[in-house]
């Protein structure tokens, strides 16, 4: 009973934080089927750790934290692999009609986003768009706060840079 | 705009700017950056600028497909019974689980669409996913890739359902451009879309499935909103052009598709379109469009539609064979 009881706050827990783990995925990476293998493998990870749950303070920094290890195997598996991914193919289009101009500006900053660090862009990502404090995005990322506070201000710099010089490339309206 | 860092006076530091940008510092300290950022102009705006870049972030995370958690609880409890007491098979298990519980919350067009295909009665499978009505509508649905050639988007779709070859049906002669694809995942394999567009024509949207509908051919359709719609079947697979375009023009679109579309040796000639079912190892569209035949696999053309003594688009090239047999994996 208790057993069972443990597995539904589980799954539970678990369920609450798919959305929240594919959204940043899914803009971390751009192509929405391996942001999917990534959660998948992430909270296949999750389900088969040892650790017991209730050590785990917080379940949402914990799981972003497989999710970034999930990520840096597989870069890793991919690089060894001579593979790359091809960011002008992926035009992800995400989701729901914004009006036009909200649209082409987010347009904008996804395309901006992807120029720069990925470890600059996750921690934005972490906290501008999942709204984490700093000291969970820095569990999540298994860095000190510090470095999320660099990150954070050297991200928005490059991000404002390369915002404010709007004219290079082509941006495109994607239905 | 580029924000210059003023100077600042040794209490208020940049993190503390980031910080009350990000609503994580209150009391006292917060207070003190207020009055700050009250005498500092210029640091004002730059705080303001950091806001205006999450609120533009948290935007661009509302346009990823939501997911709706009732049936994600209920996949996962479902998947994970038992599994977790089976400690030996538990990580497979919990993969499983997972797939499923990721293929069920994949995108509310794809719950749609999988609701649809399990309701009595149900014909329009693909359609579903290209319906005006509801979340699925063509034009508003995701694009997982656009910008790209014919031939870019066709190799990102054979990688994308693990084919070695797809090619997306060329319909510039009639005069419309491929704006884009998305693959879209159901129960029994997934849905590849294409979307095409002709000036204010369209979108149009071609779809290929594995199976799933209980008839062979259809007529041109009435969707509603000026969409109509044409399906048919092949083999084991069935497509479908879905837009808000002219019978005739459907129809001879339909003809110019499913030109593409028809296997390889065929006795269209001799067959009626319906009685064309093609053997099970016919796999997704192929196009070659310098192929000789000039007979159509749709049956847009027998249901009414007369392109050619129609006037607003192109006449189709001659049609096309096709020569690789593969199926798609499922997502």
């Amino acid at each position: 009973m208790r057993a069972t009881s443990e597995r539904e706050e589980i799954e539970q827990e678990l369920t609450s934080h798919i959305a929240g783990l594919r959204r940043y995925a899914y803009v971390l990476i751009g192509d929405p089927a391996e942001a999917d293998d990534l959660v998948q493998e992430c909270l296949a990870r999750a389900l088969a750790t040892t650790r017991p749950w209730k050590q785990v303070r917080d379940v949402r920094a914990y799981l972003f934290t497989i999710l970034h290890n999930v990520h840096a195997d597989r870069r890793w598996r991919f690089r060894r692999a001579g593979q790359s991914v091809d960011l002008d193919l992926v035009v992800s289009g995400l989701g729901y009609p914004a009006p036009q101009e909200k649209r082409v500006e987010v347009h904008d900053l996804q395309r901006a986003l992807y120029k720069i660090p990925e470890e600059q862009r996750q921690v934005l990502l972490l906290v501008g768009m999942e709204g984490m404090s700093y000291r969970e995005a820095a569990i999540a990322l298994d860095v000190p706060i510090g470095t999320i506070m660099s990150r954070l201000s050297r991200g928005r710099t490059a991000l404002q840079a390369r915002l404010s010089g709007r004219g290079e490339g082509h941006l495109r309206r994607v239905k | 705009m580029i924000f210059r860092i003023s100077k600042r006076s040794a209490s208020i530091r940049d993190d503390d700017l980031h910080a009350y940008a990000d609503n994580l510092i209150d009391g006292l300290r917060r207070r003190r950056v207020e009055q700050y950022l009250a005498q500092h102009p210029e640091d004002a705006d730059r705080v303001a600028y950091f806001r205006h870049l999450n609120s533009d972030l948290a935007d661009l995370g509302r346009r990823v497909p939501d997911e709706d958690p009732a049936p994600a609880i209920a996949a996962l409890r479902e998947d994970l019974s038992g599994a977790l007491l089976r400690q030996r098979q538990v990580k497979r298990t919990v993969r499983g689980a997972v797939a499923s519980l990721l293929f069920l919350v994949a995108g509310s067009s794809a719950w749609m669409l999988s609701e649809r295909v399990s309701e009595p009665g149900s014909q329009l499978v693909l359609a579903a996913a290209s319906e005006p009505s509801g979340q699925g509508a063509a034009s508003d649905a995701i694009l997982e890739i656009s910008d790209g050639s014919i031939d870019e988007i066709s190799e990102w779709l054979s990688r994308r359902v693990e084919v070695e070859r797809f090619s997306a049906p060329d319909l510039n002669s009639a005069g419309f451009t491929i704006t884009g694809a998305r693959v879209v995942p159901r129960p029994g394999g997934p849905v590849i879309q294409i979307v095409y567009q002709n000036g204010d024509n369209g979108p149009l949207t071609f779809s290929v499935a594995k199976g799933g509908l209980p008839y062979e051919d259809s007529g041109i359709r009435e969707l509603g909103d000026r969409q109509l719609a044409v399906y048919w079947k092949r083999g084991s697979f069935t497509y479908s052009l879905v837009g808000p375009v002219r019978h005739a023009d459907l129809a001879m679109l339909a003809d110019l598709v499913g030109g593409h579309a028809r296997e390889k040796a065929t006795t269209a000639e001799k067959t009626p379109p319906a009685a064309q079912a093609a053997p099970e190892q016919v796999g997704v569209v192929l196009v070659d469009s310098t192929a000789e035949s000039t007979d159509s696999a749709a049956p847009a053309a027998k249901n009414g539609g007369n392109a050619s003594n129609d006037g607003t688009l192109k006449a189709p090239p001659p049609a096309a064979t096709i020569e690789k047999i593969e199926e798609p994996k499922p997502l």
